[in-house]
């Protein structure tokens, strides 16, 4: 797991360090929030002339008992999630691409937070676009766990999308930014 | 125009939520709105009438004070890009921080981490969570500078060094020593 945090693409490396270049982090999850947050980040990377990375972090399921009926096989678990949310990343990514848009997308393991904090300044991103709340969001109704622990250990600017939605004309719906039209 | 709300609290941490707020109209083509919320006082004296008037003339001034911080800021801040408004408000910060840019249709609120950290918000709770909670809109928060841990260390540690600061024995007089030695420096 901690290998594959180092183990970064030696040329996106080089990339992160033109300074020129200004990076856009987009921490996804594939929750309803992730459209708003890609379309920020786009948004974002289209007028600052720069690039969007999105990152992906999947957490590996580990034993949670040691009784014998549970002892199933997690890697084939693990893997199985890696691949839908490679297939689900690089669809976002050729979207993205398709709107002219330079585009990154690693997907690690690990701890989310940390992760995402670790690639922030491994990149150096400019700003971090990440959603008000995800998949914790029962768990945590104020803000995501995540967020919250990004929003206080990151360096740079994080943008905090949210992921509430808005009653318009009686329906609950969305409300659409106008910066990201 | 887009509008980008950027609540302001005076802090030192938020020169850099200046900068990034600045930054982000540039590109984005936008208009800052500074707003400074006065919060209501910890106490409000309605029973005892003599102690009323006092509490309404330091909301008075503060309301004074913190607009024509407003204004220097203003002043400072305006280039021909980017144009600079000003609200000086009355009420809870993350209210009004929340109930303006709904009024504004803000596309941004640019603010700082922390820095929002008088008593006040001990008692209410921070102001950036509030914010957070309730936007709308995309938030963009500044992480506020951080201390270096040696500052820290070597402010606690001069009072024990120093031979301006008398020490008694008494453990109830160390904090008192501590804050006169910190209040003149």
């Amino acid at each position: 797991m901690a290998n594959s945090a180092q183990h970064v693409d030696p040329t996106q490396r080089m990339l992160g360090k033109i300074k020129a270049m200004k990076t856009v982090l987009a921490a996804i999850d594939f929750s309803p929030v992730t459209q708003r947050v890609v379309a920020e980040a786009s948004a974002l990377a289209r007028v600052l002339d720069g690039r969007v990375v999105l990152l992906h972090i999947t957490q590996p399921v580990g034993r949670m008992s040691n009784e014998a009926g549970f002892l199933e096989d997690y890697n084939e678990i693990n893997q199985l999630n890696r691949k839908a949310a490679a297939a689900q990343l690089s669809r976002l990514e050729d979207a993205l691409e398709n709107d002219f848009i330079r585009t990154d997308s690693f997907h690690l393991d690990g701890s989310p937070a940390s992760m995402i904090i670790e690639q922030a300044l491994r990149l150096p991103a400019d700003y971090i676009v990440i959603g008000s709340h995800g998949h914790t969001a029962f768990h945590d109704l104020a803000l995501g766990s995540t967020t919250r622990a990004v929003v206080k250990r990151a360096t740079c600017p994080v943008i905090v999308v949210p992921a509430r939605q808005k009653k318009v004309s009686g329906v609950w719906r969305t409300r659409v930014n106008p910066a990201t039209v | 125009m887009k509008t980008i709300l950027v609540p302001v609290d005076f802090s030192r941490g938020s020169r850099r939520v200046m900068t990034e707020a600045r930054q982000l109209a540039r590109v984005v083509g936008a208009r800052l709105v500074l707003l400074h919320a006065v919060p209501p006082p910890p106490v409000i004296a309605t029973d005892v009438a003599p102690l009323a008037a006092p509490a309404l003339l330091v909301m008075d001034d503060a309301q004074g004070a913190a607009g024509r911080e407003l204004r220097k800021l203003q002043r400072r801040l305006t280039t021909r890009e980017v144009p600079v408004e000003i609200i000086c408000a009355n009420g809870f910060p993350a209210t009004q921080i929340i109930a303006h840019a709904r009024k504004l249709a803000a596309d941004y609120i640019v603010i700082g981490s922390h820095g929002h950290t008088a008593f006040f918000d001990v008692v209410v709770g921070s102001t950036t969570r509030g914010v957070l909670k309730r936007a709308m809109c995309p938030v963009v928060v500044v992480p506020s500078p951080r201390k270096k841990s040696g500052q820290v260390a070597r402010r606690t540690a001069r009072p024990a060094n120093s031979g301006r600061v008398t020490r008694s024995p008494a453990a109830g007089k160390r904090n008192r020593s501590r804050t006169r030695s910190g209040s003149a420096r």
